[in-house]
């Protein structure tokens, strides 16, 4: 390489590199270590080149970075696709491109891909702050690219940052127009984003027993906005149910009969009849509730609800126990309506016998409990009291609630029942469905989450991972399916209050996670804080990500009966046009001001124009008095009157009395009038 | 001494006086009357004289003219190529009486220095006056002395065409704030000096008509003259057009536009205005911008006058 580098400015490099290491940042907690090794190698690598003490890549050299690193990816993530494989190239591509920039062109080529690894960021996270930050990046990148275009002169990075700063805030008119108008068409190509973000509290199989310690997140699971007019239901209502789990093997409880393909599940209201659950009663219409849901994603394809619930948001399905489900995994934050009405009769009329069977199913395991279901079932008159004893069992022996129970093995119910005694809800859900289906009620645990934290600055649940809960629902002859939590039996505080009251002595909630603002709600002003930041997250969520193509359209039929592509089209060009118009009309007056012309010129201008019909041109450099003197002799008649102007003409432009001239100006309006050419 | 002290009957008075100086002079050197107002607005600007042009011109009378009349001491130094710099400057002499060296300062040391011919000596006696010329003092023997105040130096130089000549370096030309011509007086000029008396007659019958202090007076009043906001806008164009023109080889300094508006200040004050007009710049661009501007393969600088032409031809007053 014979050929001279090509050097990137001074301010360009050092805001590239500042641009680089910020827009990497992000990535550095989902990267690979050795990703993030490289790069800050590169960058070192770039300034030693800057300072001439280390050479540029060499043909070589650069030959085994694209390749290795190419393969270094495959060998890490097993693939070359997919968000976090590509990312983690694209970033590796950066840095390379970087060190072996040669030419102006490179340069420009490098601050590309930096806004390209910005924009990457928002694939894995869209929250505020990240926004915020990558705002900030961005106004970086920028620099960098200003620092390109400056001359190698310009050494000082803080104005190329405040350029920077004001073409990112000249463009956020433009921005706003983008993002309110540009049609929202469904991506062309899904990422699968989520393989490795699930974070649910809520598993698919529970198992009583082999958790010695419920690990909690305080991590929020979803947030439910009531319809204006819909009334919040009070704590004891607040069963969201998620998964139904019928099948135990003696162990852990599954999903045993699985509701959830296609083909069972009723994708539209009016769907399959079969598989609508017959309803029966009348609810009062005090116990509808109307509220949207915005869960965070879970990479699963349940969705929560009250007890019957129905959706009308697209992709929603019913299933045949009465969850809701979306036709495809939540890997994005997701938004759904839903109408929930508490007070139907499920199931009233008999249950279909292939779901009566898988209600019943039992391993032949926990002969005590056998026993003590028989014994209480004998005493009891009727299914409805058969329940009540056993609930009042659990309520009167001295069961405890605890987050840390003792381990469990062989005849698990029978021994939580009979010897340990102390649980979550898990193992009363189970040991409570055991004791049903041990006299042949049909029952089954219904995992989800219980109670949320009422925001008052906007209105809405906070429901929470530590939330999760489970519970059972019994099917009771003429009642069809009735919800019962003997958790509540044992520890009221945790349906009433909620995980933190119940566990107040133990001093377990969120032992875990010590920095949790959530621990601290005893004090007024962190949760105060907590629920105001929770709110703006929550405005950000419902403006900012919750504006898809249903609210764009909404919005615009505001102001316009038909809101199609043409109208959206239209609008948007014909925005940007008046926008841009505006812009350089801006622009214009600005330049303007500069130079306005002065109304003294413009006298002299006249003046000539007048005296040119004359013949009489000035010359080049010829002063104005000059002029007008030059003219004064050869129009004699006008010569007294030429004189004095041209005499005016030099006080107002030359004399000190600069704040008399409005009167010398107008003398000489006045003379310049009188003047008969 | 402030200017707002003075009295308006006083300030009056000096500008009378100064005509009446000027007049004094023109009775000497005749038909010069634009190069003699030239010369006193070099003097009001509080810059160097040089003067060039052909021997016999009356150079050195105008020179002497101006020296009578204002009444300064005066002191001549007639260049040569073997002068040397302490036939300028001065040196140390052994006084063998009292067994130590004493200064004996030479001709620089006067409040008007008349360079004859300053061209006709090498750099290196030309340079003995640079100091003196920027700075006001001269260094001898590494000691620092002050020169008289006020310190003028009209210097005459013969063309650089001719033999025998030194071109003075750009640095020093710079320190001129004026360069003028005389040339050929026009045939009435002529004809009243060869009528006349001996002209060296009566240059000695010269008055003093404006001492120091009025010349001090006028010098301030110069400086406080109103240079208005479209002005200085002409002199900037003025000094952009010389540096960016491809005829230039180099444009004016900022020393030039800086002598550019003392001597427009100047002649504005002798034109009798407090305020300075284009015309007053017009009159004396030649003379602040000729030894200034260089054109391309102008060794002998005679260029300067034909880019300035163009300068004046080029540039609008207004833009």
């Amino acid at each position: 390489m014979n050929e001279p580098d090509y050097q990137i400015p001074r301010n360009g490099l050092a805001w590239l590199l500042a641009a680089m290491f910020g827009a990497l940042l992000p990535h550095m907690l989902r990267l690979p270590v050795w990703v993030t090794l490289i790069c800050l190698l590169c960058g070192v690598w770039k300034l030693m080149v800057y300072r001439g003490r280390w050479h540029g890549p060499n043909r070589p050299i650069r030959a085994l970075l694209v390749f290795g690193g190419g393969a270094a990816v495959f060998a890490h993530y097993g693939t070359l696709a997919g968000p976090d494989a590509g990312s983690a190239l694209l970033i590796l591509g950066f840095c390379f491109k970087l060190i072996e920039s040669r030419t102006r062109r490179d340069a420009f080529i490098v601050v590309i891909l930096g806004y390209f690894v910005v924009a990457v960021s928002f694939f894995f996270d869209q929250s505020i702050l990240l926004t915020l930050y990558l705002a900030l990046v961005c106004v970086m990148v920028t620099a960098a690219l200003l620092g390109l275009n400056q001359s190698v002169l310009h050494t000082r990075p803080r104005r190329t940052l405040r350029i920077s700063l004001r073409i990112m805030g000249y463009s956020l008119p433009m921005m706003l127009v983008l993002f309110v108008l540009v049609p929202r068409i469904g991506p062309i190509w899904s990422l699968d984003l989520g393989q490795n973000r699930a974070k649910t509290g809520l598993s698919e199989t529970i198992s009583a027993g082999d958790i010695a310690q419920l690990s909690q997140s305080s991590e929020l699971a979803f947030r439910v906005e009531f319809d204006p007019g819909s009334k919040v239901p009070p704590a004891s209502e607040r069963y969201w149910r998620a998964l139904v789990l019928d099948n135990y093997d003696g162990h852990r409880w599954t999903r045993g009969l699985d509701l959830d393909q296609r083909e069972q599940v009723d994708w539209q209201n009016n769907g399959n009849r079969w598989l609508t659950p017959p309803l029966s009663g009348s609810p009062t219409p005090l116990s509808r509730y109307d509220y949207q849901v915005m869960m965070e994603p879970t990479d699963q394809p349940w969705l929560f609800g009250l007890a019957w619930a129905r959706s009308d948001t697209r992709g929603v399905g019913a299933t045949r126990d009465f969850r809701l489900l979306l036709d495809k995994p939540v890997a994005r934050p997701f938004r759904y309506r839903v109408s929930s009405t508490i007070g139907y009769t499920l199931d009233a009329a008999g249950l279909p016998a292939w779901l009566h069977r898988a209600n019943l199913q039992l391993p032949d395991t926990d002969p005590l409990t056998r026993d003590l279901a028989q014994r209480l079932r004998r005493d009891s008159s009727s299914a409805a009291d058969y329940v009540h004893r056993v609930l009042r069992y659990f309520n009167q022996q001295d069961f405890s609630y605890t987050l840390r129970p003792p381990l469990l093995s062989g005849d698990r119910v029978d021994q939580f029942l009979f010897e340990s005694r102390r649980g979550f809800c898990s193992h009363y859900a189970g040991a409570f469905v055991f004791l049903m289906r041990a006299v042949g009620l049909p029952a089954r645990i219904v995992a989800g989450y219980q109670g949320g934290e009422l925001n008052p600055l906007g209105g809405y649940l906070l429901v929470h991972q530590f939330d999760a809960h489970a519970w059972v629902e019994v099917w009771l002859p003429q009642q069809g399916w009735v919800r019962f939590d003997p958790t509540a039996w044992v520890s009221p505080e945790r349906v009433e209050q909620g995980l933190e009251q119940a566990m107040a002595q133990e001093g377990s909630f969120l032992e875990d996670s010590p920095l949790s603002p959530l621990r601290y709600r005893g004090s007024a002003w962190i949760t105060q804080l907590r629920l105001s930041w929770d709110y703006l997250n929550y405005g950000w969520y419902r403006v900012m990500l919750g504006y898809d193509a249903k609210a764009q359209r909404e919005l615009l039929s505001r102001l316009f009966d038909r809101v199609d592509l043409k109208l959206l089209a239209t609008l948007l060009l014909s925005t940007i046009a008046a926008l841009l118009l505006g812009l350089s009309w801006w622009i214009f007056r600005q330049s303007g001001l500069r130079s306005r012309p002065d109304p003294l010129l413009k006298l002299y201008r006249k003046l000539c124009r007048r005296l040119a019909r004359k013949g009489l041109q000035p010359e080049v450099g010829e002063a104005p008095a000059s002029f007008v003197r030059r003219a004064a002799e050869s129009l004699p008649d006008q010569a007294v009157a030429l004189q004095r102007i041209a005499r005016q003409f030099e006080l107002c432009l030359y004399a000190p009395s600069a704040n008399e001239r409005d009167p010398q100006l107008q003398r000489l309006r006045v003379q310049l009038r009188r003047l008969a050419l | 001494m402030s200017l707002e002290k003075l009295e308006p009957q006083s300030v009056a008075d000096d500008q009378q006086l100064l005509h009446q100086a000027l007049a004094e002079i023109e009775t000497v050197v005749l038909g010069k009357s634009r190069q003699i107002r030239l010369a006193m607005a070099c003097l009001i600007g509080q810059g160097h004289l040089l003067i060039e042009d052909l021997p016999g011109m009356g150079k050195t009378t105008l020179a002497q003219a101006l020296a009578r009349v204002l009444g300064f001491e005066f002191n001549r130094i007639q260049f040569t190529s073997d002068l040397l710099p302490a036939d300028v400057v001065g040196a140390s002499i052994f006084n063998a009486k009292e067994h130590q060296f004493e200064f004996q300062p030479g001709p620089v040391f006067t409040q008007l220095l008349l360079a004859d011919e300053i061209n006709r000596a090498t750099p290196k006696a030309q340079s003995a006056l640079l100091e003196a010329m920027e700075e006001r003092q001269v260094t001898v023997d590494g000691q620092s002395r002050e020169l008289p105040e006020p310190f003028f130096v009209i210097a005459t130089q013969n063309p650089q065409h001719q033999l025998g000549t030194f071109a003075l370096p750009e640095s020093q030309l710079d320190r001129f704030l004026m360069r003028i011509e005389l040339g050929y007086p026009d045939r009435t000029a002529e004809r009243a000096l060869l009528s006349g008396r001996n002209p060296r007659r009566r240059l000695e019958q010269l008055r003093c008509c404006l001492p120091l202090p009025r010349l001090q007076r006028l010098q301030q009043q110069a400086e406080s003259l109103h240079l208005s906001d479209p002005l200085l806008d002409y002199i900037q164009r003025l000094v952009e057009f010389s540096r960016c023109s491809d005829d230039c080889d180099y444009g004016l300094s900022p020393r030039g536009a800086l002598a550019l508006v003392q001597a427009a200040k100047a002649w504005a004050l002798i034109e009798q205005r407090d305020y300075v007009v284009p015309e007053d710049v017009q009159a004396v661009l030649p003379s602040v911008a000729e030894h200034r501007l260089r054109g391309d393969y102008d060794c002998t600088g005679h260029k300067g006058v034909s880019l300035t032409r163009l300068l004046l031809d080029s540039v609008e007053v207004l833009e």
